[in-house]
């Protein structure tokens, strides 16, 4: 499996993809400090182009990270079908889970990888361009990042295992919506009709990421700053973890690559 | 007595409800150079899946190197190289870096080696060019090298010539005949070109929908097909039976034609049409032929079986 990993490194450093994705994510990022930076330059005061507001937007949709997993493994999948690279691997002697394993391993190092340069280039970037530089939006923002981490490398373990199962990419995408948003917004509903089905619903990250995070201009009643909400969120995100691996393992298991 | 590298006993194949492989019994000894033959769908493609590891059996035993379970399968699988149905390779990199993607996986230490097999399937000069620009006789070298890469005991190769230029053809088979000559690298290859299958393979297996027809050494073939003489007679069953009850042990086959294919006859031409005249059977055609690889595969295809 660790020659597996090594090749795939190889693959990932000498293809384009990984840096298209970490250019376009930290461009967009900084296109929003530079458009607020703009405004409060043409606009007599604008209350926006502080440092608070900028961070806010990120800190309140940490959901984000669930879609940045999906688009990096979509991205460096690399259509193993259609290129026909899966068959090759399994031909040459590598299991179906040492496969799965590493590009799960490959995919959740890049992601990391990509994710510090995204930060690094929109944090900084926010700090120079933008007005009144304190730190609670920052110490906030990455709270909400360390407590989110382990729900959405679960969630980039699903997005693995879906493009590992599906042969058409859409199929994989749709089905991953599905159990990311789908299934979590469905039981939310039901759970207001049923007490255990909301007790569940409760422990989806999608969920408590939209119920429990509640950011304002002066306040911040974010379930990381609690003991208990940090607790939940890193124990819902490594049983996804867990759950997500086990049953990629258990689909690719004797599966014809046909 | 050499080894089996590949032992297949009763192996079935099934997709929902199409069988593509019944019971197929198929031996590959170490340095043989086994060729498939059969028409699409006949299941050529899924038994190179199945050694691959790309499909599994929904019954019977196969068996790798002398390992049948799961577990060694897949260590063994790392003995042999393969192109299945088409080569596979990242479009994005180029030829050179393919190469060495795989040399790592492989755990193959030494850059040197990505150089020799670039040389060695001819891809030296346009190592440097991305592979979604590739021609596909290029394609199909990439794949070959890919394959090639491990140093494989075993080689599984579907259609490894499919849009290689005359030249790329000769160059590839013999690439190959090195290969199994000098390395002594067993050899499982597919190919709609039977005249190119005939230059290679030393051991032929038939295919048609899924049943293995036969299983037959190239020597056995030779002698089979080298040598019959066509008659064509009025009254084929009655000039079959006359010549069962004259010379005993013969081989013939009764054509749909009304001709009676007399294998390897050791007897004059004229004591066979003496035979139809004495007996009141008219002699219509009467011809000394060679029958090709084709004519066999077509002849059994229709027959389902031939008595050689």
């Amino acid at each position: 499996m660790l020659n597996y990993i090594k090749s795939e490194f190889y693959r990932v450093f000498h293809g384009k993809e990984v840096y298209v994705i970490t250019l376009t994510l930290s461009g967009l990022l900084l296109a929003m400090n530079l458009a607020l930076f703009a405004f409060d330059r043409l606009t007599p005061n604008f209350p926006y182009a502080i440092v608070r507001f900028s961070m806010n937007t990120l800190t309140s949709s940490m959901s984000f990270l669930f879609i940045a997993a999906l688009i990096i493994v979509g991205f460096l999948f690399s259509d193993e079908y259609k290129n026909g690279t899966m068959k090759n691997v399994f031909a040459f002697g590598i299991s179906r889970k040492s496969f799965f394993t590493g590009k799960c391993i490959v995919c959740g190092t890049m992601a990391l990888a990509s994710m510090t340069v995204i930060l690094a280039v929109y944090v900084g970037s926010t700090y120079l361009l933008l007005n009144e530089p304190e730190s609670l939006p920052l110490e906030q923002l990455l709270k909400g990042i360390v407590s989110t981490l382990p729900a959405a490398f679960a969630a980039l373990i699903l997005a693995a295992a879906l493009f590992c199962i599906f042969k058409k990419e859409g199929t994989a995408v749709l089905c991953w919506l599905g159990i990311i948003w789908g299934i979590p917004t469905a039981c939310f509903f039901l759970g207001l009709k049923i007490n255990w089905i909301g007790k569940v619903a409760s422990w989806m990250p999608w969920n408590y990421l939209n119920h429990e995070v509640q950011v304002t201009w002066s306040d911040y009643q974010c379930l990381w700053n609690t003991a208990e909400g940090l607790t939940k969120s890193i124990i819902a995100g490594v049983i996804g973890m867990i759950v997500f691996y086990t049953a990629g393992v258990i689909c690719l298991k004797r599966r014809d690559i046909a | 007595m050499r080894k089996y590298v590949i032992e297949a006993k009763n192996i079935t194949k099934k997709f929902g409800n199409v069988t593509a492989l019944r019971n197929v019994n198929i031996t590959v000894r170490q340095g043989d150079i086994y060729g498939l033959i059969g028409d699409n769908g006949a299941g050529k493609t899924t038994f190179m899946k199945l050694l691959t590891g790309q499909a599994y059996s929904t019954g019977g035993e196969l068996e790798l190197f002398g390992a049948y379970l799961e577990n060694e399968l897949e260590k063994n699988r790392s003995r042999t190289g393969a192109i299945v149905e088409s080569p596979g390779f990242y479009p994005k990199l180029t030829v050179e870096q393919n190469l060495e993607y795989y040399r790592i996986q492989r755990g193959i230490p030494g850059r040197k080696k990505v150089e020799e097999t670039l040389k060695e399937i001819g891809l030296w000069e346009g190592r440097k060019k991305k592979c979604n620009a590739l021609s596909m006789g290029m394609k199909q070298r990439l794949g070959l090298g890919i394959a090639l890469l491990g140093e494989p005991e075993l080689l599984i190769l579907d259609e490894p010539i499919n849009g290689l230029d005359p030249s790329g053809i000769v160059e590839i088979r013999n690439l190959l005949l090195k290969l199994n000559r000098d390395k002594n690298i067993t050899i499982v290859i597919s190919s709609h070109i039977l005249s190119e299958l005939e230059q290679l393979a030393t051991v032929y297996g038939f295919l048609s929908r899924g049943w293995l027809l036969k299983e037959i050494t190239a020597e056995k073939l030779h002698e089979c097909c080298t040598g019959y003489l066509k008659i064509a007679v009025t009254e084929p069953e009655r000039y079959a039976a006359l010549l069962e009850k004259e010379w005993g042990d013969i081989h013939y086959q009764v054509m749909p034609d009304n001709a009676v294919h007399i294998q390897n006859p050791q007897l004059p031409t004229e004591a066979y049409s003496t035979l139809a005249f004495r007996n009141g059977i008219g002699v219509l055609e009467l011809e000394q032929r060679h029958m090709t690889l084709e004519e066999y595969y077509m002849n059994l295809k229709e027959r389902g079986r031939l008595s050689c």
